[in-house]
């Protein structure tokens, strides 16, 4: 260790990190070919997904009353969340396959923390590629707002990335925290991370009042883009959550980052690997 | 040996591990079993010791090691290694172990071996000087000269295995565990890994704790033995000491100048006769001498040859004593048509 305490600990992680993130792009140039065939079908995805927006758009000017510069606005925050998130720590659902095929024994023997080389394990060029199309949404969302861009306003759309990206990390970790005991469940994970990632892409409005507190108090991911949303586009919450909840994304945010830790640090204690 | 107590830098004191295993036996219906694959373990290892840990298939030799490494939690009892509780402080604890597992290997298989190695040095933080002086002489030992820019999924099992031994060994750690390093290795690679071991042992004072089902290494590498077997430790002692206890019996062949009756010899008995050959069994305490003299004197005796129990009858017998208990481990009334065990 270079450094002391904590920090020391989180600065000496961090550069693991980026050292596993070269070596995991050396080995992708491994394969060129399919990187290159990748890296072109990642392409065609996005342009299609753009299109796709485009043509929702085109038919529904307005949703559940939310302009179509605000719920451009709603999708890319999230997008754009979700994104840097997969681009930071990867599909987490992965692990499954790690531990039926016990790479997760030898990943455990080396002093580095599981979370960093599971994020690294397989970093490719296409995981920052896919960062591409939710920002230009979400640029474009910005510049197309009838919104008036006092200084709070603006400071907060840094805070909604930010706290966006956090929680939908924790969401991947916590989530991922299962796999550890159940294997088998890679499947009902990456559903639940898709899910989620899904349902904030829309105003929360649309999938009524229950699903709507599900989002916003037992899967937090109403805080993602919904509640900052509301607060930057001055709108009261339709369902009569007080004007400030926009403003608690940090909060919950750390409290998601704090729960996704200890569920993660508990399914590696109930680890067990697969005999052998 | 004059080493006090606290010079063991593994502890493992009447540890447990339980497996759940649920079964579904039916529509919503779930049977509940334990696999208890280590029970009551207790045992310590001073530093510098090679030790081997011996045991049939599913004894619980890679459980214990998993405990060790802190990959899995036990289910009741105390781990120390180095000082630290292995799966509390397994991060800090990595930093100054070594591990190899036989079946898979710890190394990036899209790289070379040279750019795993490269990054074992970052990771490990090894001071660029000695990282190339130990990378040099690693390579020398274990000749991975030729093929040491492969991409490691490109490389043989015992390739690989010579890697994953030098991945294991270059930051230099105070204990490495190697559950099985020589499986599925010629008879070249395990004779270069088997060197290499005891080599490090000896000149580093590596603790070194490894599983092997090939006697050979044990043989060559251990000067303690612990075999364990259903989870439970049976044996901790010296290979001859497992000898004497288990493997009791030493065979004295003789030829004679003409068929004879089966000799009666105190302190021996015959177990076959095949014309003027017969085949004596005797403690393998005793000594050879006075029962060759009490022979010669009363037979007429041509040649003879003395056979050493072979390390895999006395494990095999080892593992069928523990489990059959109602089988004394000598018989009193043996199978005359059965063969003795090979006379070498
Ligand atoms: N993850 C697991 N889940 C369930 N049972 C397990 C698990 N790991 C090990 N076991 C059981 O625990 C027992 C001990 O297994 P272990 O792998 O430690 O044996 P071993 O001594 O290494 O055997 P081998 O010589 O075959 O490698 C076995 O009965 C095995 O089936
Ligand atoms: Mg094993």
């Amino acid at each position: 260790m270079t450094g002391g305490g904590r920090l020391g600990l989180v600065r000496d992680e961090a550069a693991l990190y980026l050292l596993l993130v070269r070596a995991a792009f050396r080995s992708a140039a491994q394969y060129r070919v399919s990187l290159v065939m990748y890296t072109l079908v990642e392409m065609a995805g996005a342009a299609l997904d753009l299109a796709t927006i485009g043509i929702i758009f085109a038919h529904l000017p307005d949703l559940d009353g939310f302009a179509l510069s605000e719920v451009a606005f709603l999708y890319g925050s999230s997008a754009l969340a979700f994104a840097l998130a997969e681009a930071l720590v990867g599909p987490l659902d992965q692990l499954g396959w790690q531990i039926k095929d016990g790479r997760m024994d030898a990943t455990l023997t080396r002093p580095v923390s599981v979370l960093v080389q599971c994020a690294t394990m397989d970093f490719s060029p296409q995981r920052l590629g896919r960062l591409a199309q939710p920002t230009a949404v979400f640029a474009v969302s910005l510049a197309t707002l009838p919104v008036d861009w006092s200084p709070g306003r603006v400071a907060i759309l840094p805070m909604m990335v930010l706290c966006g990206t956090m929680i939908s990390i924790s969401l991947a970790v916590g989530v991922a925290a299962v796999l550890f005991v159940a294997p088998d469940a890679s499947v009902a994970i990456a559903a639940v991370r898709q899910g989620s990632a899904l349902a904030t892409q829309y105003p929360l409005t649309i999938y009524g009042r229950r699903m709507a507190m599900l989002l916003t108090f037992v899967f937090p991911v109403a805080f993602v883009n919904w509640q900052p949303a509301l607060f930057v586009l001055g709108r009261p919450d339709p369902f009569g959550l007080p004007g400030f909840t926009g403003l608690l994304s940090p909060l919950v945010a750390l409290a998601s980052c704090l729960a996704a830790g200890i569920a993660w640090s508990a399914g590696i204690r109930h680890y067990r690997g697969e005999g052998g | 040996m004059t080493l006090s107590s606290d010079a063991s830098v593994i502890d493992v004191s009447e540890v447990t591990r339980t497996f759940v295993l649920r079964r579904r036996t039916g529509w919503m219906r779930r049977e509940r079993s334990d696999v208890h694959a280590v029970r009551d373990l207790s045992f310590s290892v001073r530093a510098g010791e090679m030790v081997g840990y011996l045991g049939p298939n599913g004894a619980g030799k890679s459980t214990t090691i998993k405990m060790l490494v802190g990959i899995l939690t036990p289910s009741a009892g105390r781990l120390r290694v180095a000082g630290l509780d292995p799966s509390r402080q397994r991060l800090r604890l990595a930093r100054r172990i070594g591990v190899v597992f036989g079946q898979r290997s710890a190394l990036w298989s899209d790289l070379p071996l040279r750019d795993s190695f490269d990054l074992i040095q970052r990771i490990y933080r090894i001071p660029p000087a000695r990282y190339r002086q130990n990378l040099d002489e690693f390579i020398q030992l274990l000749d991975l000269a030729s093929f040491i820019d492969t991409p490691v999924r490109q490389l043989s099992l015992g390739q690989r295995m010579r890697g994953s031994v030098t991945a294991a060994f270059l930051p230099e750690p105070e204990i490495v565990y190697l559950d099985e390093p020589t499986i599925g290795l010629d008879v070249v690679s395990k004779a270069a890994v088997r060197s290499f071991l005891s080599r490090t042992n000896r000149e580093s004072g590596t603790t070194i704790l490894l599983t092997t089902h090939d006697m050979t290494d044990v043989e060559q590498l251990c000067r303690r033995v612990m075999v364990i077997d259903h989870g439970r430790l049976g044996f901790d002692g010296t290979l001859d000491e497992l000898r004497t206890r288990i493997g009791g019996v030493r065979t004295l062949r003789v030829d004679l100048a003409e068929p004879q009756p089966a000799m009666t010899i105190e302190g021996a008995r015959v177990v076959r006769v095949d014309g003027a050959r017969q085949w004596l069994e005797f403690s393998a305490q005793d000594s050879a001498a006075p029962l060759v003299s009490a022979v010669a004197a009363r037979y007429p005796l041509v040649d003879l040859a003395v056979g050493e129990p072979a390390i895999e009858d006395i494990v095999a017998r080892l593992y069928t004593t523990d489990r059959l208990p109602a089988v004394p481990p000598s018989r009193t009334d043996p199978d005359p048509t059965h063969p003795p065990s090979p006379v070498r």
